[in-house]
């Protein structure tokens, strides 16, 4: 089985963290799941919204953007501080037996979701052997 | 075969390769050590309230336990991990789950009937007013000539 080279993170994107400089921008946390039919890729995204949320996918490379709206609306001062309003980018190299045409994505509760389904040719198969 | 020759032209600077390679292991670690990861916070206060925001995404209320006691305020809960059938292969596992516990002290005596908490995209947002006894005064200075 291919597992290893499924779902291959490539390296940060560089340019988007020098547009945007005032940001820091964080890879997500992932988790991958192999199932007979699909691969299933779940990402933490605290603070992401729908309208915040970006998926694409360019020469067989799914990129993942979110950004986090700022939520401290009160002008309170930090008194303790462990993470920021920021985005998060991370990508990931699909193999060719996914089907890049069919990726569904769902977001709940800061959580990301995405099913991309293997191509029917990669599917396993059984095969009925007669037995004589 | 084309994923690993492109991988080959990724990992051309060894700085990057070697942060990578440091990220990756944390993330190894992260996953499987003994006690889940805590999750992150931030604390915000002024002289009326202190405001907590956890960063706590996909997790179900009904498994978060709220308390403050002397000042201290604790927050307990649960993340799930992702529930795997006969046949899946969970092949990569960074995101931290199973119990977790966190105590902070808070900056002051807050009143601990009026704390509220919502849970919005991932975040719990928590709402501690100031004690009234222990909010700031100005006192005056009677100046005796």
């Amino acid at each position: 089985m291919t597992t290893a080279n499924q779902l291959t993170p490539t390296a940060c994107g560089t340019a988007a963290c020098e547009a945007r400089p005032m940001r820091s921008v964080l890879e997500p946390a992932a988790d991958v799941v192999e199932k007979p039919d699909a691969l299933h890729l779940v990402l933490d995204l605290p603070g992401v919204d729908q309208k915040g949320l970006e998926v694409s996918i360019e020469d067989h490379v799914l990129r993942i953007r979110g950004s986090v709206a700022e939520t401290d609306t009160a002008d309170a001062r930090p008194a303790h501080r462990e993470f920021e309003a920021c985005d998060y980018e991370r990508s990931f190299r699909l193999t060719p037996d996914l089907d890049e045409s069919r990726i569904a994505a769902s977001l709940k509760n800061g959580v990301l979701r995405l099913v991309l389904p293997k191509r029917e040719e990669a599917k396993p198969r059984k095969i009925s052997v007669a037995i004589e | 075969m084309w994923p690993v020759i492109q991988r080959t032209v990724w990992t051309v600077d060894p700085i990057e390769d070697a942060g990578r390679l440091f990220r990756d292991m944390n993330r190894l670690f992260d996953g499987y050590a003994v006690a889940p990861a805590q999750p992150a916070l931030n604390v915000r206060a002024d002289e009326q309230a202190a405001d907590v925001t956890v960063a706590l995404p996909g997790v179900d209320t009904k498994n978060i336990d709220l308390a403050v006691e002397d000042g201290v305020l604790t927050i307990k809960g649960e993340r799930p991990a992702e529930t795997l059938a006969e046949q899946d292969i969970q092949t990569r596992r960074e995101r931290p789950s199973g119990r977790f516990e966190r105590s902070i002290r808070l900056p002051f005596e807050v009143e601990a009937g009026k704390v509220t908490a919502r849970y919005e995209r991932g975040l719990l947002h928590i709402h501690l007013p100031r004690q009234e006894a222990s909010k700031p005064r100005r006192i005056e200075i009677t100046q005796i000539n």
